[in-house]
């Protein structure tokens, strides 16, 4: 027994000896601060690319990697007053410490970020880049965003999700997967305005059909037809959405080989306690294809994308003049008192631009319009021509972003205090979408974007999802996940009549594809 | 002691000859290359946090985690056979623990059904490891719960409610499933415990529903088939006696035990009775012949029942061995490795009478590569739909697969793309669908997007090497017939194709991809293969012309063939020196028609097999007999 105890004791000890060594070796063979270094004279080269950016005083650390060769790496932190994070690396990824991070950037909003780089190679010893500058703004971001992670699709899908992401540290949850409701498909979500509390899902499944979920309140209530596109009237009472009769085509020869058209389309209003849904006639021309609604913070407009029908075969696929379609920005008054609805006004059109103008989304304070703008057709992500541009409503002007790349650039949404964007981006290659941020300054100026950051520095370089649909809201969607999987199942629902008019796109079907990202 | 040691020794033989039958004949790296293909199922495996933990978010996890890791083993043939035949031996040793604690004490036969049906699945090309592995955990669970020594009924109730929760989320359904049963019958013949029993079912139902809905938010169907047998994806593409057997697999341990305790029981009733009374009754003769049954009982026990296993083996692998869908496999192992001239000599071997859709598209894939394509194509089984799997109104994986290569030589790389886009959407990242994406991203000249399938290839075991070497090559450029090749399939990329549905015909894509660059002599063979088989000599005259511009020294046997028929069919005369078609080819078509035309009712049979004989392979006769 004695000797047994003895040999713990000393397997315990050895191993405890060998932890301890180890770990002053760690510490002891890291260099405390770098004294003789030489002066590289341009920035260091880092990925994510967070260097010029703004960022908010509210956001989780934005880790990176050191893409200049080298044994051992050590980044200091810093700004003009504080205690600066000391961070060392011997494989160039750099992950910022929580709290120092965030006291940092509580106690320095409006002021600049330093990263300091060295690096140290064998042959010249330890190198400074010049110091990376960002800045903290003093405006915070809403606290979560939502959105949609999927493979590319083409014909087929599997494992959708809708996740919310803390912007404040990196928890990512599951607010709701296919998998609840066999390997069904999760289409766009809404909320009203930045809140969390008021949302739908569109759902499709070929076991439980077409739907749409509406959560309100941590209730949840399945309406039994599909919406597209949807735009929620501030006040909560009634939400304007789209019906769509979309078919993928696809190309050869190009980067994005995918492309949609919407063969028909309308705009079809629902009204939330009384369960009816209406179609205004301006909303659902005949010749026309509505699309896109977004409501002015007021509520005294709907602004919509709507553009011409150029084929008059509307079954065949591609239809003729696919590539000639360009949609105009329309926006129609709304009397929420009477429930009626205004006349039409083109806000600006494609005649105008030469291109073709989709997801108009509006400013909560009402002051600016950012809009995606690609040479033809309804759906930018497809579209590498597809940019973000701004028009200011007080005065009419638009202009192009200066954050837009050569890739496309779509699904923008406003953070609840106007100050801040996310929007998706292809940048990284082409094909995945990830959700950038920017800053849009009181003129209305985005500043340079940067991807959403993560805990892994290098997390994006393998991620073969794409983030689809990304919206900011205040605070946690707070739902049950089973109650949503219920939902989704429950064979009840309520039912929607869509008055039939002669506008109705004549069939509204649901088809695999239809899962566009 | 001893009985230990003969325990050991016929373990030893038994799956040393096991393994040597996997290692050597069943060959485990051919199913690793027959994942996605012969075998539906992929198994998925990546190393890093984020898989481990969207592994583990879905029932049954931990097996499903283990089964990717596990599979990669087969990609090397001596460790896949070690993994069967460690597999095998766990459940045999495991099965043989609980008939020791049903009251079985020396059985000999009975624990070894389990590895022999696990070893008629494998020779079979089908793969039950998750079917397996879930029975380990369902087995293993249900003994770790009866060697503790619980007393209490609620306590072991209790124990059971939270082994069977832990139960579900490492082996889903099938592994609480069998827990269950044994846990049951444990209760029944062991406790008398009737309604813990009784309970027993309810609460794992419960237990799982629970889960389902709580922590796994899917629908209760979904809930109670993951990993049972009567979960389709388990079985699927499997052959009928390999999904009989992954049945039986999971009844075999519950059904057995059951039987050893009610016999038992009824041992145990009348022994008390019947044992008195025939004691007492016994003559000295009925004891002689008692005592000469007991010695020849020992002597079939000590001699003739260890050889049962290895018998019932062999029986198994005897009647189980398919050697056309071993050679299926072979070729399908062949091709995906590019071992072209192997394909070719495997196809001359195959048998006459069987065809293979599949088989036909490799041996046209080998056939074009030797540059035979236009020559032999005829000396094999042919069907139209074989060239490019038009067969399917959807394609199946192993279409999208055989497609997804097929299309990237040809140049038609947009459609590869769409295709392993939804394999992979479908199938889940798996090493072989990514590095296709990769190289279609590299050939498209998208090398950012590239790099993104080559990092993600990179937390593959098996294409970790290829893909650091892609990476290295995307950094400092590729090895110079690495280089060319992208560059050709590069300059055959249709840029001029238009919008459209994926719908284009054949002909269409063909005619396109020659249409964007006249050097595409793949598309050009495979086009005129497809006049060929379609008997459309029209068109083959139309085409004909490009051979000069493709480099052919002479004119392909088959064309020569298909324009002497053509310019025949029209009376026209054949200028020699425009088309040089040789005066041998010339003279075997006069003499086919001679005998074609000596053809008469009383003599078509011999007429027939002498054409057979002579013109077989020729297009003389798959005109006149198939196309025409």
């Amino acid at each position: 027994m004695a000797h047994g105890l003895r040999s713990r004791f000393a397997v315990t000890m050895l191993f405890g000896s060998v932890t301890i060594i180890a770990g002053l070796w760690f510490i002891l063979s890291s260099p405390k601060a770098i004294e003789k270094y030489a002066e590289v004279a341009v920035e260091p080269r880092i990925s994510p690319d967070y260097s010029d950016i703004v960022i908010p005083p509210n956001i989780a650390p934005i880790n990176f990697r050191i893409l200049e060769q080298g044994q051992q790496y050590f980044t200091k932190v810093h700004t003009n007053s504080d205690k600066a994070i000391d961070i060392f690396s011997k494989t160039g990824q750099v992950r910022i410490p929580f709290k120092k991070w965030w006291a940092l950037l509580r106690a320095n909003k409006g002021n600049k970020i330093f990263f300091d780089i060295y690096v140290k190679d064998a042959e010249h010893g330890w190198k400074k880049f010049k110091s990376i500058s960002n800045t903290i703004a003093e405006d915070e971001i809403d606290g979560y965003v939502v959105y949609r992670l999927m493979k590319p699709v083409y014909n087929w899908w599997k494992s959708i999700g809708i996740y919310q992401r803390n912007l404040v540290n990196y928890d990512e949850s599951l607010l709701m997967h296919g998998r609840s409701f066999g390997e069904g498909c999760l289409n766009c979500h809404s909320f009203v305005g930045n809140d969390p509390d008021t949302m739908t899902i569109g759902l499709r499944s070929a076991v439980y059909g077409s739907s749409t979920l509406l959560i309100r309140n941590g209730t949840v209530s399945k309406i039994g037809s599909k919406w597209g596109y949807t735009a929620w009237h501030p006040g909560g009472t009634l939400a304007v959405y789209s019906i769509n009769k979309v078919r993928q085509f696809f190309h050869t020869g190009r980067m994005e080989v995918r492309d949609v058209v919407d063969l028909d389309s309308a705009l079809v209003c629902y009204m939330i306690e009384d369960r009816k849904a209406i179609c205004p006639a301006q909303l659902s021309e005949k010749n026309r294809l509505e699309t896109y609604p977004t409501w002015s913070p007021d509520g005294e407009y709907l602004y919509y994308c709507s553009g011409p029908v150029l084929w008059k075969d509307r079954d065949k696929i591609p239809p003729e003049n696919y590539d000639k379609l360009k949609y105009d920005l329309r926006r129609i008054r709304y009397d929420a008192w009477n429930n009626s609805w205004g006349r039409v006004e083109t806000v600006l059109s494609a005649e105008e631009t030469g291109l073709s103008i989709l997801l108009p989304r509006i400013s909560p304070d009402g002051r600016f319009l950012l809009f995606c703008m690609c040479d033809y057709g309804c759906f930018p992500v497809y579209q590498s021509s597809s940019d973000l541009y701004i028009m200011d409503l007080s005065t009419g002007r638009y202009r192009s972003l200066a954050i837009n790349s050569k890739y496309s650039e779509s699904w923008h949404s406003w953070s609840s205090n106007s100050r801040w964007i996310v929007f998706s981006s292809k940048r990284q290659g082409g094909l995945f979408t990830r959700t950038y941020i920017s800053y849009v300054d009181d003129d209305g100026m985005a500043h340079k974007p940067f991807v959403l950051p993560q805990r892994d520095p290098v997390y994006y370089d393998s991620l073969l999802e794409t983030y689809s649909v990304p919206e900011l809201v205040s605070d946690r969607v707070r739902v049950s996940k089973s109650l949503l999987g219920r939902a989704a199942r429950n064979k009840d629902s309520i039912e929607v009549e869509v008055p039939i008019t002669a506008a109705t796109p004549k069939a509204v079907q649901s088809e695999p594809w239809q899962e566009r990202e | 002691m001893q009985s230990r040691k003969s325990q050991v020794s016929l373990y030893l033989i038994f799956f040393l000859l096991c393994y040597l039958y996997i290692w050597l004949f069943v060959k485990p790296h051919m199913i690793y290359h027959g994942f996605g293909t012969i075998i539906l199922d992929i198994p998925l495996f990546s190393t890093g946090w984020r898989f481990l933990k969207n592994s583990l978010g879905i029932p049954g996890g931990l097996v499903f985690y283990a089964y990717g890791f596990l599979s990669q083993w087969y990609y090397c043939s001596w460790l896949g056979a070690l993994l069967i035949v460690m597999v095998a031996l766990c459940l045999c040793e495991l099965s043989r623990l609980h008939y020791v604690y049903a009251g079985h004490h020396n059985s000999t036969v009975l624990h070894y059904f389990p590895a022999i049906m696990i070893l008629t699945i494998y020779n079979n090309y089908d793969h039950p490891l998750p079917a397996c592995l879930t029975l380990f955990i369902g087995l293993l669970f249900s003994f770790v719960l009866e060697r503790v020594h619980l007393r209490r009924g609620t306590i072991r109730m209790v124990v059971f409610c939270l082994m069977a929760a832990i139960g579900y989320c490492l082996a889903g359904a099938g592994g609480v499933l069998i827990f269950s049963l044994m846990k049951i019958l444990y209760l029944i013949f062991h406790h008398r415990d009737w309604l813990s029993a009784a309970l027993t079912l309810p609460a794992a139902a419960a237990i799982i529903w629970v889960l389902a809905e709580y922590v796994f938010y899917i629908s209760p169907k979904q809930a109670f088939l993951v990993l049972t047998p009567f979960c389709r994806d388990l079985t699927a593409n499997m052959k009928m006696l390999s999904k009989v057997l992954v049945v039986m697999l999971y009844a075999f341990v519950p059904v057995t035990v059951l039987l050893i305790c009610l016999w038992r029981m009824l041992l145990s009733r009348n022994r008390d009775t019947s044992a008195e009374h025939t004691r007492k009754k016994k003559s000295r003769k009925t004891r002689a012949v008692v005592r000469r049954r007991g010695a020849i009982l020992a002597y079939f026990k000590k001699f003739v029942l260890p050889a049962v296993p290895v018998i019932l083996m062999i029986v198994g692998l005897y009647f189980s061995y398919d050697k056309v869908h071993r050679q299926i496999v072979l070729m399908n192992y062949l091709s995906r490795q590019g071992r072209w001239s192997e394909v070719l000599e495997l196809g001359n071997r195959l048998p006459k009478n069987i065809y293979n859709i599949y088989c036909n598209h490799d041996i046209n894939r080998a056939l074009y590569h030797a540059g035979r394509l236009p020559y032999d194509m005829l000396c094999f089984p042919q069907n139209p739909h074989a060239l490019l799997l038009t067969h399917e109104e959807e394609e199946s994986s192993m279409t999208q697969l055989k497609m997804c290569d097929a299309f990237i030589e040809l140049g038609n790389v947009d459609y590869a793309e769409k295709l392993a886009s939804e394999f992979l959407v479908i199938e889940g990242e798996s090493g072989i669908i990514l590095e296709k994406l990769a190289w279609i991203n590299i050939i498209k000249g998208q090398e950012a997007t590239a790099r993104i399938y080559l990092n993600a290839l990179k937390k593959d075991l098996i294409y970790r090497d290829r893909a650091e070497s892609m990476l290295s090559g995307l950094e400092s450029g590729f090895e110079q017939d690495i280089a060319s090749y992208i560059k050709r399939v590069n300059s055959y990329i249709r840029t001029n194709g238009g919008a459209r549905l994926y719908e284009e015909s054949i002909e269409e894509m063909l005619t396109g991809l020659l249409r964007q660059n006249p050097d595409n002599r793949m598309a050009f063979e495979y086009l005129m293969a497809c006049y060929l088989l379609a008997g459309q000599l029209d068109n083959i005259a139309a085409n004909i012309g490009r051979l000069d511009q493709l480099g052919y020294q002479d004119v392909p046997t088959l064309y020569e063939e298909a324009m002497l028929i053509y310019f025949g069919l029209r009376g026209r005369e054949l200028d020699l020196n425009k088309l040089n078609i040789k005066r041998e080819t010339i003279e075997r078509y006069r003499r086919f028609l001679q005998l074609y035309n000596s053809m008469q009712a009383h003599n078509r049979q011999v007429v027939l097999q002498h054409l057979i004989r002579e013109f077989g392979t020729s297009y003389f006769f798959y005109y006149k007999f198939t196309a025409s």
